[in-house]
């Protein structure tokens, strides 16, 4: 069960909604995992290939 | 004890700036002590175990002035320099007050000691430096004891580390080799020295990471995050940088550019030179600058918290995205930033998009803090509208948050005010999308009331406020130290 800790006085009054149904929450998140997924994997290869060089990099 | 070579360097900072040296002979530091134990003690020439310390005053004084520790005394020192007996390097712990940095418009990271001088407690800021006695320690060691040493004084989660104590961490995996005299470290064993002593260190090549290189490691710098960078076979400390906004505005990309482009410099402590030197991006300018320019930086090593997982190229990407979303960006949230961004937030495709296009004045400064810091700052910040200062100060944060403000490019380079930001939790991975914590815009808050409250994010949790007759207010600016 979801509590909603009220965070503002006359916080029901002031707030809607942003998405208006479970629908469009749901195409809202699986279009931004769509979006994120191939930028964050090439930072995931880079990452990895930066730790490999990182093993040939001398410092005197 | 002190010869040309470090006379040189400390007169490079201190030129025009100091009046008076008080000179403490038969100094016990902790750090020389530590390797003339392991390492001087045991060679057939050995040098004195002390060593002489400098202190440094910006107007002339005397004993009396010194013991009575009156106001004026205590404003005027400068700090101080340990002078080993050590060949051919003699310069060893080092803390200047950044107020004798060569360049008063950098922004730095400092940390505070108190020296006890005759009896009486002299406080300064300033960010550590060491140079390497190449025996027992190298520029690899000198760069890890200056960000360590930062740390250890600023935060009581590290302890304080000593030079050879630095050595030997990189002996667990010395592979083989002596470890001293030391011929230098590989630049994944000071990653693994930072592990051993609680961080969660990251790598950054800038062969592998291209463009936006010069643009993340600006961020960590913005973030606080002291950080090892390495140019070709050496290692130096940056903890600082210098942008120059009075520029002629840029032609923005289609979208926004960040505050990274106009950044001019790094500051940096090299073990070789002398504290507060800048690295340009165009490479040496003036006499004292280092010799490197941006493009000879290869690589970077972050410290970063325990507590942080999203790292600033994944936080960048999500705070991207959801700024371009249909439903959460600019243009579906905030027509004022949609005019400011050109022909759309919704059109932005790249990290670094190549400048080019007209009239668009969007501007991002992405960084990590700490939450509390965060929340410190809203009383004095105002937060542009008074919905989103009282709903900051309530809401639950993690300890850790990435913030990417969003300014007018003329606002903020003439006022340094901004105009809304993305609030993100820095313990989330980079593909959730419920990290977000807020999204502010002119026109509209929104906040995520599940996630706040260790609730999944659900339609009901994500909330909107309307904000009329908000203003814009200043940046955040706790992360760095100005004059």
């Amino acid at each position: 069960m979801v509590h909603t800790i009220e965070l503002l006085p006359n916080v029901a009054e002031k707030s809607r909604r942003l998405f208006s149904d479970e629908n469009e929450y749901a195409r809202f998140r699986e279009s931004f995992v769509a979006d994120v997924k191939p930028q964050q994997e090439e930072w995931s290869e880079a990452r990895r290939k930066s730790e490999e060089e990182a093993r040939q990099r001398l410092l005197r | 004890m002190l010869d040309q070579w470090g006379l040189d360097r400390i007169k490079h900072v201190l030129d025009g700036k100091c009046q008076s040296v008080v000179i403490e002979n038969h100094y016990i530091d902790k750090d020389y002590r530590d390797t003339f134990s392991s390492f001087h003690s045991k060679r057939f020439a050995t040098p004195s175990s002390r060593c002489v310390r400098l202190h440094f005053f910006s107007k002339a004084v005397t004993e009396e002035e010194i013991v009575n520790a009156g106001d004026a005394v205590k404003k005027s020192y400068l700090g101080y320099s340990v002078v080993r007996p050590t060949k051919p390097n003699c310069i060893g712990r080092t803390l200047l007050t950044s107020q004798l940095r060569l360049h008063p418009e950098a922004h730095i990271r400092n940390c505070t000691e108190n020296i006890v001088l005759l009896g009486t407690e002299f406080e300064v800021e300033g960010f550590p430096f060491i140079s390497q006695d190449s025996d027992a320690t190298v520029c690899a060691e000198s760069a890890l004891w200056m960000i360590m040493r930062y740390y250890s004084n600023t935060y009581r989660a590290y302890p304080e580390i000593l030079p050879f104590q630095i050595t030997n961490l990189a002996a667990h995996h010395a592979g083989g080799h002596r470890v001293f005299p030391s011929s230098g470290l590989y630049s994944w064993q000071l990653a693994e020295a930072l592990r051993l002593q609680k961080f969660s260190p990251v790598i950054y090549s800038r062969k592998q990471f291209g463009t936006p290189f010069d643009h993340l490691l600006y961020t960590y710098i913005e973030s606080g995050i002291p950080l090892l960078i390495t140019v070709p076979s050496h290692v130096v400390a940056a903890f600082g940088h210098q942008s120059n906004y009075a520029a002629p505005c840029p032609k923005f990309n289609a979208g926004f550019t960040y505050t990274s482009h106009f950044n001019q410099s790094f500051v940096i402590n090299d073990d070789n030179c002398f504290p507060y030197q800048m690295l340009n991006k165009a490479g040496k300018q003036g006499r004292l600058d280092s010799e490197y320019p941006f493009s000879k930086i290869e690589e970077f090593i972050v410290p970063l918290p325990e507590k942080v997982f999203l790292t600033a190229e994944q936080a960048q990407t999500v705070i991207e995205t959801i700024l371009r979303d249909p439903k959460t960006g600019i243009q579906a949230l905030s027509p004022s930033l949609t005019s400011l961004s050109g022909n759309g937030g919704g059109l932005i495709k790249k990290l670094i998009s190549p400048v080019v296009g007209n009239g668009n004045k969007l501007l991002l400064r992405l960084f990590l803090t700490s939450s509390r810091s965060f929340k410190r700052s809203i009383q004095e910040r105002g937060m542009g509208h008074i919905e989103v200062a009282n709903l900051y100060r309530h809401l639950p944060m993690p300890h850790f948050i990435w913030v990417c403000e969003i300014a007018n490019y003329d606002e903020y380079a003439s006022e340094q005010k901004i105009l809304g930001e993305v609030i993100w939790d820095a313990t989330r991975n980079g593909r959730e999308p419920d990290g977000w914590i807020a999204l502010h815009f002119p026109e509209k808050l929104v906040y995520d009331a599940g996630s706040a409250f260790n609730n999944p994010q659900s339609p009901d949790s994500i909330k909107t406020i309307d904000l009329s007759g908000q203003n814009s207010y200043l940046l955040y600016k706790s992360n760095l130290h100005t004059l």
